[in-house]
């Protein structure tokens, strides 16, 4: 069970990984956390039958390779695979992007505050609520 | 007076002159017979009379002679005077029925005659007797009496008809003379009429040649802006076959007017997708037409001869006869190619600043944030190796790269307001102001506030975007006036040239009015970061969506007594 990822994290930009790990160590919650670079690694982890799935997927949305726009998609459209919460941490607040996003079934959209407090707010609220907070269904 | 009523009657005037004429000429020559006749008449008279004579004389040679010789021989005269004078003196008083006084003389005449001739016979009688009673009759004088009376009475009516005979011959002469007269009168007239006449139809005639000069000149001009026009014209008939169309068109298309007017059929210009589309409808469609007479701005790909397409807007009115029938239709056809090229260059371009903007939404804050956070980690992790001075460097650089997030946050909300599809609605006003409002309010903590909202009337617009216009202009005017004890703004809204103007007016810091122009312009700030904070971008973005609503947007200000933004939007539709 110790080595059950919790947090999956799909960012390309380390640095911004960096922040969020740190806001997320804090608070405790990232002793299980996967970082993952682009959306081709997250859509190989996810779909590997051998891993066990996360209880919460952190997804970037502009990330070279494949999208987080395709990898939600992904999720969402896969039966045993769309119950996992997805919340889109993005720089971006497009409302084309949003839209799109929800159409798929995301669980949440967060746009990353620039102001450093705001951020570190965001981003213990997320990860509080989704994992000690919410009620997942129970595992398949 | 028309020409032809100008006409008619001088032609019945000629026609009543002729008529008149006639008639005139056949009771004057019917005159002028009786006067001649009447001439005869008296001549005839004068003739009988003078014949009457001469047998009184005859008869009194003769009765001279027989008693001079005895000679029976010499009565003869007298025997035939007898019967020739009761005819000649019948024929006189008969000519002379029309002359009473003639008449009578003529009696008295023949009555002297029958004396004479009586006064013969007795003379005749005596020489038969004897020649000496004879003698001494004849030499009585009695006879020489008689004789003189009759030439007297003779005289005296030969005088009376001579004169009648003058008078009558002078009356047929004067006849003559007046219908000379008249007749060349007539003439004059009637050569002036007709004169008069030809002039008319002649200058008639050269009005109308002028006209019709006119008249084709004028349609020649119709013809040319009708084929030159910059638009394509054509015209199809009830059955909808084409039967004009202008040479722009046919240039277009290719084809030659004789190919196509009796040939084509509208949808025969259509390429297959639009004739489909044409042809699905087409009854409804139609029908519908007829109905309102008009229809506008229809796209279609119009088909050339050697196949290739091109995009068009037509616009069509019907035409009907007396009866209200549909008797055919006129189109206007504009050549959409530079439009749909233009459009599509929009497309692209808009397409490409939707890619810019969304990477610079995503790319530029990126950055930002990681500056952000990590200067802040030096100031969590690292502060008390830090001293005074470096705590205000990180302080610097936070509060500038903030500031960066922010005009990049307000430069895509620009950008994106700019794009963004208008979704119109009714709008309560009063509402959202009220909401915005109480929203703004929330976060001024102490402040002095009085507001006074008048009623505002609806409008009509995009409800998220009048929302951001109120709330840029309420937080300006709560931004300004933050240093004045007691904030009063006021709101309120008023007619204006068919728009509804919006107002909102606050006691701050005001600004002076020579650079109200900069006021509006994207980035211009006309006050010290120091003094109030911002990026020069909200009233940028109230004017552009207000421009978008088809309205206008203008300012009041003065310095340190307050501003006043006015906004217009259109009416309810």
């Amino acid at each position: 069970m110790n080595n059950a990822v919790e947090i999956l994290l799909v960012e390309d930009n380390p640095d911004d990984a960096g922040l969020t790990i740190r806001t997320l160590n804090k608070n405790n919650l990232a002793n299980h956390l996967l970082h993952l670079e682009d959306g081709q690694e997250a859509l190989d982890f996810l779909f590997n039958e051998n891993n066990k799935m996360p209880k919460l997927i952190l997804l970037d949305l502009k990330m070279p390779k494949v999208d987080g726009i395709d990898v939600l998609r992904r999720i969402k459209a896969d039966v045993n695979k769309r119950t996992i919460p997805v919340v889109v941490l993005t720089s971006s607040k497009e409302e084309r992007d949003i839209v799109e996003a929800y159409k798929l079934g995301v669980n949440a959209y967060i746009v990353k505050p620039v102001d450093f407090d705001q951020f570190v707010k965001a981003i213990t609220q997320v990860g509080l609520f989704w994992l000690v907070v919410n009620q997942p269904p129970a595992e398949q | 007076m028309r020409f032809e009523l100008k006409l008619a009657i001088g032609f019945m005037l000629t026609l009543g002159i002729f008529l008149a004429l006639g008639v005139y000429t056949y009771l004057s020559s019917r005159e002028q017979i009786e006067s001649s006749q009447w001439v005869t008449n008296t001549n005839e008279v004068l003739y009988s009379s003078q014949r009457l004579l001469t047998i009184v004389l005859e008869a009194e040679t003769g009765s001279r002679g027989f008693v001079l010789t005895g000679d029976s021989n010499f009565l003869e005269p007298y025997n035939h005077a007898t019967d020739s004078l009761r005819k000649r003196a019948d024929d006189l008083l008969k000519l002379t029925t029309d002359n009473v006084e003639q008449h009578e003389k003529i009696k008295i005449l023949v009555a002297a005659i029958e004396r004479k001739i009586e006064h013969g016979g007795k003379l005749i009688l005596a020489r038969e007797n004897s020649l000496s009673s004879a003698t001494e009759m004849a030499t009585s004088l009695k006879g020489k009496k008689l004789m003189d009376e009759i030439r007297l009475l003779i005289d005296n009516f030969q005088a009376t008809e001579k004169q009648i005979l003058l008078a009558r011959t002078l009356r047929a002469e004067q006849q003559i003379q007046d219908f000379n007269n008249l007749l060349l009168s007539t003439f004059i007239l009637l050569i002036v009429l007709l004169g008069l006449m030809y002039g008319m139809i002649f200058i008639n005639l050269k009005a109308r040649k002028n006209a019709e000069l006119e008249l084709k000149n004028a349609a020649d001009e119709i013809q040319d802006l009708y084929d030159n026009a910059p638009c394509g014209y054509f015209s199809v008939n009830s059955s909808i076959t084409v039967s004009n169309s202008n040479q722009t068109l046919l240039g277009w298309l290719g084809y030659s007017l004789e190919e196509i007017v009796g040939k084509f059929k509208y949808e025969d210009f259509l390429s297959p997708e639009s004739k489909a589309m044409f042809l699905k409808s087409f009854e409804e469609d139609f029908a519908r037409y007829k109905e309102s007479g008009s229809v506008h701005d229809l796209e279609f790909d119009f088909k050339r001869k050697d196949g290739s397409l091109f995009p068009v807007i037509v616009s069509s009115v019907a035409v009907f006869g007396e009866n209200g029938e549909f008797i055919k239709s006129r189109s206007t056809v504009m050549n959409n190619t530079e439009r749909k090229k233009v459009e599509n260059k929009i497309k692209l371009l808009n397409h490409e600043l939707e890619a810019f903007t969304y990477s610079v939404s995503h790319d530029l804050r990126a950055p930002l944030r990681s500056v952000v956070g990590y200067t802040n980690i030096i100031k969590e992790d690292y502060s008390t190796i830090l001293d005074k001075e470096g705590h205000r460097v990180i302080n610097v650089i936070m509060n500038n790269a903030l500031r960066m997030g922010q005009l990049i946050d307000d430069l895509l909300d620009f950008s994106r307001m700019g794009r963004k599809e208008l979704s119109k609605s009714n709008l309560n006003m009063i509402e959202i102001v009220q909401n915005v409002w109480r929203e703004l309010v929330s976060q001024e903590n102490g402040r002095k506030l009085e507001l006074n909202i008048a009623p505002l009337k609806m409008s009509t617009g995009d409800v998220s975007m009048i929302r951001q216009v109120w709330i840029n202009l309420i937080s300006n005017a709560l931004k300004y006036s933050q240093k004045n004890p007691i904030t009063k703004i006021e709101i309120g809204s008023f007619e204006e040239n068919d728009q509804t103007c919006y107002y909102i007016s606050d006691n701050g810091a005001g600004f002076d009015m020579q650079y109200v122009d900069k006021l509006f312009g994207v980035f211009q700030r006309l006050h010290k970061m120091s003094e109030f904070e911002g990026t020069g971008v909200g009233l940028a973005l109230v004017k552009r969506i207000i421009q978008r609503h088809e309205g206008t947007v203008r300012a009041e200000g003065k310095l340190n007594e307050g501003a006043k933004f006015y906004f217009t939007l259109p009416h309810i539709s």
